[in-house]
């Protein structure tokens, strides 16, 4: 269980035409960790001769920002593709809106079977290299895809009701078009929840785009290597 | 006999109390017994992860030995910029190392991949293959970030132990690669761990077994049993004691998860032991060693004394209710049959016996009344009393012919049979009575062919100290067929005599009348040929303390 999250968050108004671009970064403090998707084991030793690198993806590309309200609504899009590749689904985490087929394509070399845990819709199926399969998602929520195969191959399908949203990059940067003058609340999604909220005001003016920095609160990770 | 009878009812009840309870110690022994081995699988398990814990850590420090090999730093380093012409041959050199390390150390899966989680080359599973990425690992992972870790695979249908270490630089500033080893679970391992554990052990993946040490059939029903416990082993982090049968094997089984990314393909491994405790009772007594029943572990002495004493509580009082009342009956009639008492004394008699004394004396006392049966009592005793009275039912019937000679004489009285003589009963206790009194009756007269003193001869055995006397008798002219009646009288008189004063001596054993008869006869025989007397006169008397007979010659 996520414990409830103390959420600080540092907004910075923008003020921009109509239709305008929001770009922003998410920032991750010190104190911020990240969750790990990993396995236990019975031992997790340091090397001794080479430091410890970081993890290697960006947490923040897990992350999901949601711009909410005013008159944003991202119509739904037709398809979205997540595909397999190195024993891993690529994007890690999938935001769509209600009613999105989203294909699962399999580049790698072996087998896998996806299912949904919470969907009984999407159950297990063997899907060979190269195969591609298609669900379509109604319902809003969050989808957690596992594969019965490799059972660390696993990702999240985030279903959404409508709102603008974008998946932040490798270092937090995000960007968020043809948003119309307005009043938002832009929330932060990550590792089941909604970790962040804070208002944003997207207003007429002569600027093209504006940008809004997303400072995140310290937490603990729910699961540790 | 209500004291037999409750002890016997006593017996029974402790008899049946220790059965109950041996059968309920028996039922509490086995459900102790298996919540023993359920305990000892639980230690068992910990004991196991322990050693799986210990074995895999080993594990990992020769995979950490082995990463630093040169070609295989090379290897990593260079594959991820390696020209796609050149890539085989780094590939080759790579899986030519592996090969040899693994060799080495007895792996069967061997993996190295570059910094970016490439295969540069593998042995064993899909070992043709390189290039394809395993970065998703998180064991591939973990070791590109740095760490050295355990995992668990399940790769074709088969466990895998997993162990990673990172490959650094040569300059050691930067992880190049990951060297990944995976050691197969088989039965020789499950040997191994059976041996240093105590404990059968078998591994499972996906519902199959794919590792035993056990070599029983049970252990294929055991993947049933472990999915209907799988909440149980998820939450807990291992099952309850599981039972397991097959044929006449019993067995219980702790199942725990395997540690790592097998887990999620239900991998697990399940401690099992042989259940000892099945059948109950029988079993129970199957179990008992000598150690159990040594002198120093089994109170055998308070036992034996529990043995001991209620036996002879038990005889006590069977004795006491049955053989004592018994004997004195027997005694009873005896005196009864042989004429020296009169009736059974059964005030002296308990219970039934004392009725049986009654029976007997009412039926003494019609006999009496009614003298034409006089005859006959020797003939009614006789077959009423078995073999020593039998003898007497004879003396009866010479008696019989004895008591008309008796009472023609009326000198003295001679008592009704069965009663005692008034002139017997009225001799004080102790003191020495001759036959001179009563021999001057016709049956004294009949005894003595002479009076005279004459030397005191010893008697036999029994008699011993006995001499023997006989008054002279002026009777010698009778017929020899009255003489022989009227000694037997005489001696029947002795004999009662001699025996009241046994009784007043307080001497228990009696003496048959007729081997007391056939004593003084050869006796008074012997006596008159040796001195030539006529007769010889027999005195009871006192010796020591004992009843005894003096003959003395008469050659008057």
């Amino acid at each position: 269980m996520r414990r409830p999250l103390i959420l600080v968050g540092s907004a910075l108004l923008a003020v921009v035409s109509e239709a305008a671009v929001v770009q922003g970064t998410v920032a991750i403090p010190e104190g911020f960790e990240a969750e790990i998707d990993t396995t236990p084991s019975m031992w997790l030793i340091e090397n001794g001769l080479v430091p410890i690198a970081p993890p290697l993806e960006d947490p923040r590309t897990r992350m999901v920002v949601v711009l909410e309200g005013g008159e944003a609504a991202a119509a739904a899009g037709p398809s979205a593709t997540v595909t397999l590749r190195d024993m891993r689904l690529d994007p890690r985490v999938l935001p769509v809106t209600v009613g999105t087929a989203v294909d699962f394509k399999n580049e790698d070399r072996s087998v896998h079977a996806l299912y949904s845990p919470g969907d009984s819709r999407f159950a297990a199926q063997p899907q060979a290299p190269g195969g591609l399969r298609t669900h379509r998602f109604d319902r809003a929520g969050a989808y957690e895809i596992r594969c019965k195969e490799v059972p660390h191959v696993r990702g999240v399908v985030l279903v959404l009701a409508g709102g603008l949203f974008a998946l932040p990059q490798s270092g937090g940067g995000f960007r968020l078009e043809n948003v119309p003058a307005g009043t938002y609340t832009l929330r932060v999604w990550y590792a089941g929840d909604f970790i962040h909220t804070q208002a944003v005001e997207v207003g007429a003016g002569d600027a093209p785009s504006a940008q809004i920095d997303v400072t995140l609160a310290a937490r603990k990770a729910a699961k540790t290597p | 006999m209500w004291l037999s009878k409750i002890w016997f009812a006593v017996t029974a009840f402790v008899a049946a109390a220790a059965v109950a309870f041996g059968l309920v110690v028996a039922s509490v022994a086995s459900g102790e017994a298996d919540r023993e081995q359920a305990e000892r699988l639980d230690r068992a398990q910990d004991g196991a992860h322990l050693l799986l814990k210990v074995n895999i850590r080993s594990w990992i420090d020769e995979v950490a030995r082995l990463s630093t090999d040169a070609a295989l730093t090379d290897g990593a380093e260079n594959f991820g910029h390696a020209a796609a012409a050149d890539a085989p041959f780094i590939h080759d050199s790579v899986q030519a190392r592996l090969r040899a390390l693994g060799e080495k150390l007895g792996a069967e899966l061997l993996i190295a991949v570059d910094a970016g989680g490439k295969v540069v080359a593998r042995v064993g599973e899909d070992e043709g293959s390189y290039g394809d990425g395993l970065i998703g690992y998180p064991l591939v992972e973990a070791v590109l970030r740095g760490y050295r870790r355990d995992d668990s695979w399940g790769v074709g249908g088969q466990l895998y132990r997993m162990a990673g270490s990172p490959i650094p630089s040569r300059t050691r500033e930067r992880v190049v690669g990951g060297l990944i080893v995976g050691d197969r679970v088989d039965d020789a391992f499950t040997k191994s761990l059976e041996a240093r554990l105590g404990s059968d052990i078998a591994f499972f993946l996906g519902g199959k077994v794919v590792a035993q040490s056990l070599g029983s059939p049970a252990i294929f029903s055991l993947p049933a049993r472990i999915e209907e416990n799988r909440d149980t082993l998820r939450k807990q982090g291992r099952t309850p004691a599981l039972e397991l049968e097959a044929g006449v094997g019993r067995y219980l089984a702790v199942v725990a998860p395997v540690v790592g990314e097998a887990a999620e393909l239900d991998a697990c491994y399940a401690l099992i032991v042989e259940r000892r405790t099945a059948g109950g009772f029988a079993a129970l007594l199957g179990r008992i060693g000598r150690d159990d029943v040594a002198w120093g572990s089994f109170p055998w002495l308070p036992v034996a004394g529990g043995l001991v004493l209620a036996l002879v509580i038990g005889i006590a009082a069977m004795v006491f209710e049955v053989d004592v009342p018994l004997r004195r009956l027997l005694d009873e009639s005896r005196d009864v049959a042989k004429g020296i008492s009169g009736k059974v004394n059964d005030a002296a008699l308990r219970g039934r016996f004392g009725s049986i004394g009654r029976a007997i004396n009412e039926t003494i006392e019609r006999l009496s009344r009614a003298k034409p049966g006089q005859r006959d009592i020797g003939a009614i005793l006789g077959s009423s009393a078995g073999g020593e009275l039998t003898a007497t039912g004879r003396r009866g019937a010479t008696l019989s012919n004895v008591l008309p000679a008796l009472g023609s004489t009326d000198r003295v009285p001679t008592p009704p049979i069965g009663y005692p003589s008034p002139l017997l009963s009225q001799q004080p206790s102790g003191v020495v009575r001759s036959l001179s009194s009563p021999l001057s009756s016709p049956l004294s007269s009949s005894l003595s062919s002479s009076r005279s003193s004459s030397p005191v001869a010893p008697m036999g055995a029994e008699l011993s100290g006995a001499v023997a006397a006989v008054e002279d008798s002026s009777l010698l002219e009778e017929e020899a067929a009255a003489e022989e009646d009227a000694l037997e009288a005489a001696l029947l008189q002795i004999y009662r005599e001699f025996i009241d004063t046994k009784k007043r001596c307080g001497e228990a054993d009696v003496v048959a009348y007729d081997r007391f008869a056939e004593k003084l006869r050869e006796n008074r025989r012997q006596l008159m040929e040796r001195f030539g007397c006529k007769d010889v006169k027999f005195i009871v008397y006192v010796k020591e303390g004992k009843a005894a007979v003096k003959a003395s010659p008469v050659k008057a």
